[in-house]
């Protein structure tokens, strides 16, 4: 089942314009009156995530002992990503208050057909994050790997690349392009069958909007 | 002072000739240094007879580690390290774009997903024996202690032997100068191993916390 090694030595090199080529161009919020106008702009670029500074946690009182792993820790609401096991948590401190189903990256490789050097690895990263934006009726702006995955053409006009209601009703963006947000292949969640991003259902994915605020930590393991 | 010492006797002089020795940094310090970053990192503590990936200082996701032996030198002290490489490594699977004549069509608009399951690396995909190799002199041999099928198992022993001997004879380069590497040999269950490779990816930091296996509760 494995794959052999071939490919490994072709996408070295180009680690990363691999994680930054996948996500730059993948969502932007629908506010749906601004959209059009915005899609007509010659010079549209990619949307970003939008930076948010993470909240202010309250400081602990003067008598509070001073544990340091424990103040490293992620205060309040925070989300727990298990890419083997494709399952979303939200917890607090040691408790779980949410489990979800998710579809995560799917480690597959894509290669460059105009630049064989270059190519692109559709995986989730792992590591401590934060969420950075929540967006409500996200569109995707379909970046040049999904046109070439598709065998199709990559359009030259900027609002050939928007594409509605495939993302759920919410996104929350957690930088580098990736978000979590929903799908339209609910029979897949519980696979690793993404290009990075993290899928939930519509209630799961609601459940998060509501939930988690912005600046909450995000681990991903 | 080292002349006045030296007259009160051959026990003072030689206390001077000895570098204090400095005490063990606490495995709570060298953790603490590595939950700082935004890395993920594990913590195989020995005492304990645990793995333990942790990320800013809390453990989300424990592997229970059935026995631990050394090859070489032990570690005396807690060791915190990089990880280098995984062997055997697992490619990505390359997706083939079709032709622009054979795209599926979808009925009622439904749109196929560009990625089937099929091309999708899963955990059961990973391997459950393998070498892990850090930047320092020390690497780790993961292996299940039984495998369900007869055959299986017995091309695991096999298998497990033969890196054991290969650990072995590394460690004899320090007999010819060269640097040393000890063999910390860790055995799982085989789903927890291929959980493991999965969840381990260099650069990870590591910790290892020394010790007697299986001593503390």
């Amino acid at each position: 089942m494995l794959a052999p090694n071939r490919l490994s030595s072709l996408f070295k090199p180009t680690f990363l314009t691999i994680s930054t080529g996948i996500g730059l161009s993948l969502v932007l919020g629908v506010p749906t009156t601004l959209l059009a106008a915005s899609l007509l702009s010659p010079n549209m670029r990619p949307p970003q995530p939008m930076k948010t500074m993470p909240k202010a946690q309250p400081r602990p009182p003067a008598s509070a002992p001073r544990n340091p792993m424990r103040a490293l820790a992620p205060q309040g609401i925070y989300v727990v990503v298990d890419t083997a096991q494709n399952k979303v948590y939200v917890r607090e401190g040691e408790k779980i208050l949410h489990t979800a189903v998710a579809s995560t990256g799917s480690g597959a490789s894509l290669q460059d057909p105009r630049n064989p050097s270059k190519g692109w690895i559709f995986e989730t990263p792992r590591g401590v994050y934060a969420i950075l934006n929540k967006i409500k009726n996200p569109a995707w702006v379909k970046p040049d790997w999904a046109f070439i995955e598709e065998g199709e053409s990559i359009p030259t006009k900027s609002q050939d690349r928007v594409e509605t209601g495939v993302l759920g009703d919410y996104a929350l963006g957690f930088g580098n392009g990736y978000f979590i947000h929903g799908t339209l292949y609910t029979r897949l969640l519980g696979t690793n069958v993404t290009h990075g991003c993290i899928r939930l259902g519509d209630k799961d994915l609601e459940y998060l909007y509501r939930h988690v605020p912005t600046g909450a930590t995000l681990i991903i393991f | 002072m080292a002349f006045g010492l030296s007259l009160s006797g051959l026990g003072a002089s030689l206390a001077l000739d000895i570098p204090p020795r400095r005490p063990p940094t606490p495995p709570r310090l060298t953790e603490l240094a590595i939950a700082k970053t935004k890395s993920l990192y594990m913590v195989i503590d020995i005492p304990k007879n645990l793995a333990v990936l942790k990320a800013r200082g809390i453990a989300i996701r424990t592997f229970p580690l059935q026995t631990i032996k050394w090859i070489g030198d032990p570690l005396s002290q807690p060791l915190s390290l990089q990880l280098k490489g995984k062997e055997p490594m697992v490619s990505p699977l390359s997706i083939t774009p079709p032709p622009t004549s054979d795209k599926a069509t979808v009925p009622d608009g439904e749109e196929e997903p560009p990625i089937s399951p099929a091309k999708a690396l899963t955990v059961s995909d990973m391997p459950f024996r393998y070498e892990l190799a850090f930047q320092d002199h020390l690497n780790v041999i993961i292996q299940p202690d039984h495998l369900p099928s007869f055959w299986g198992n017995a091309w695991q022993q096999m298998g497990g032997w033969k890196d054991r001997v290969a650990a072995h004879m590394s460690t004899w380069k320090a007999a010819f100068g060269q640097p040393s590497i000890s063999y910390l040999v860790l055995s799982m269950e085989p789903a927890e191993a291929q959980a493991f490779y999965w969840a381990v990816v260099p650069p990870m930091p590591w910790l290892v916390v020394p010790g007697t296996p299986g001593t503390t509760p």
